[in-house]
């Protein structure tokens, strides 16, 4: 999935008629989200065939919350970290000259990184069952939406403050006492606030 | 003038949802209550039947025996209930035992671990108090749970009807047991993994 995101970035990047590009750098403000410790990303907003397209990639640790043996709030997500591709569109508008409130929606799709699952696949059962085996998490692709306030304070240098509303979808698959296949889906809001400096090409 | 109107509407508007935001609260005040759980009360073995998405997996014995002396964290504690388990399941058998001790407001758990020295059923029982102890289906760990419920009449997965049925829940509602002064537990249920039930067998 990653590769096809990446292929299609660049398709689209060497089919662009008029260069036209904002890179941004990007920290959110994990501070409310118990299941986030860290998440910056890189941004570019381009236009292409006339298309407006965004596309970027994130680095997120999260932290740990819950396990499926004692969950919290009935839900769980093992610590580990992860790269993700957003890959969206955006509209634009300027009020005025140095201000541009932007939209952005569009999908975030993540890298599968391996969980250390041992502490969780070593709890048995009364008779002595393994509880559960051959555990996995995996994030899964899901859309976002953003609105963000740009002001231009120094030639093309830009200070832009945002709003993110996204789900962070975990897909836990394990095995039962040996015998039963389960997959659980627990859901996250992700709603960071978010702190950037963009440079316009 | 207008500008002052505004801010009048807006925290006129903020009070009036917030008073009916309040007025929609849930009464919890407790109505019924359960003066007395006697763990001891079936000195015979008591069966359960234990189901995984509705099918039959095994057994549970539960044996309790009274009067013991045993010691925990060098303290020497007499007339202790022990609560032993015995669950057969996927042809395996293992067994936990739990130790608990009656006193005039409920029962103490008993253990090792001093975190546990707290109060296990505390009396009389009525909605919204916790229980802590070995409620949770097929594994040895303790759980807390609080009374959501006291039904007049209950029905078990086995099929066999009983009164006065205190019903709890963990904080997740992924945990949830039955209880009632006859019986003791009458019907333990896990949803963490697959739905698992222990169903007493009468």
């Amino acid at each position: 999935m990653i590769k096809k995101t990446m292929v299609i970035g660049f398709l689209l990047v060497i089919s662009m008629h008029a260069f036209s590009i904002t890179i941004q750098s990007e920290v959110m403000n994990t501070n409310a989200h118990p299941i986030m410790e860290t998440n910056v990303g890189m941004y570019a907003t381009f236009t292409t065939f006339k298309l407006p397209l965004y596309l970027g990639i994130e680095y997120a640790k999260f932290n740990q919350y819950g396990t499926i043996h004692k969950p919290i709030n009935a839900k769980s997500i093992s610590g580990q970290e992860q790269w993700c591709i957003p890959i969206g569109a955006f509209f634009s508008y300027s009020p005025i000259p140095r201000l541009t409130f932007s939209g952005i929606i569009g999908f975030k799709t993540y890298t599968a990184m391996p969980i250390h699952a041992t502490a969780i696949e070593s709890e048995k059962d009364i008779a002595g069952n393994n509880l559960v085996t051959n555990y996995k998490e995996a994030l899964q692709t899901q859309p976002f939406y953003k609105i963000e306030l740009s002001y231009r304070f120094y030639k093309r240098w830009h200070a832009t403050v945002s709003k993110t509303w996204s789900i962070v979808q975990n897909k836990i698959t394990f095995t039962y006492l040996d015998t039963h296949t389960v997959e659980k889906i627990y859901e996250f809001n992700y709603d960071p606030i978010s702190m950037a400096i963009s440079y316009h090409f | 003038m207008i500008q002052f109107q505004w801010q009048f509407l807006i925290i006129f508007s903020a009070l009036f949802l917030s008073v009916s935001g309040c007025s929609n609260k849930e009464d919890l005040t407790p109505s019924k209550s359960i003066d007395q759980i006697q763990i001891q009360a079936t000195i015979t073995d008591k069966i359960y039947t234990i189901y995984i998405n509705n099918d039959t997996v095994g057994t549970n014995n539960i044996k309790i025996t009274t009067g013991i002396l045993k010691t925990f964290n060098e303290v020497q504690y007499s007339h202790v209930i022990e609560i032993q388990e015995t669950t057969t399941i996927y042809n395996k058998t293992g067994e936990i035992r739990t130790y608990s001790k009656e006193k005039s407001d409920g029962y103490m758990m008993l253990s090792e671990d001093t975190n546990h020295l707290k109060t296990y059923i505390p009396f009389p029982l009525t909605v919204n108090d916790p229980l802590f102890g070995p409620f949770s289906a097929i594994t040895s760990q303790n759980v807390e749970v609080t009374i959501s419920d006291i039904h007049e009449n209950y029905i078990n997965k086995n099929g066999h009807q009983f009164n006065d049925v205190i019903e709890a829940r963990n904080s997740d509602e992924t945990i949830r047991v039955f209880l009632n002064n006859d019986h003791f537990i009458i019907q333990k249920e896990d949803y963490r993994y697959l739905p698992t039930i222990h169903s007493l067998k009468l």
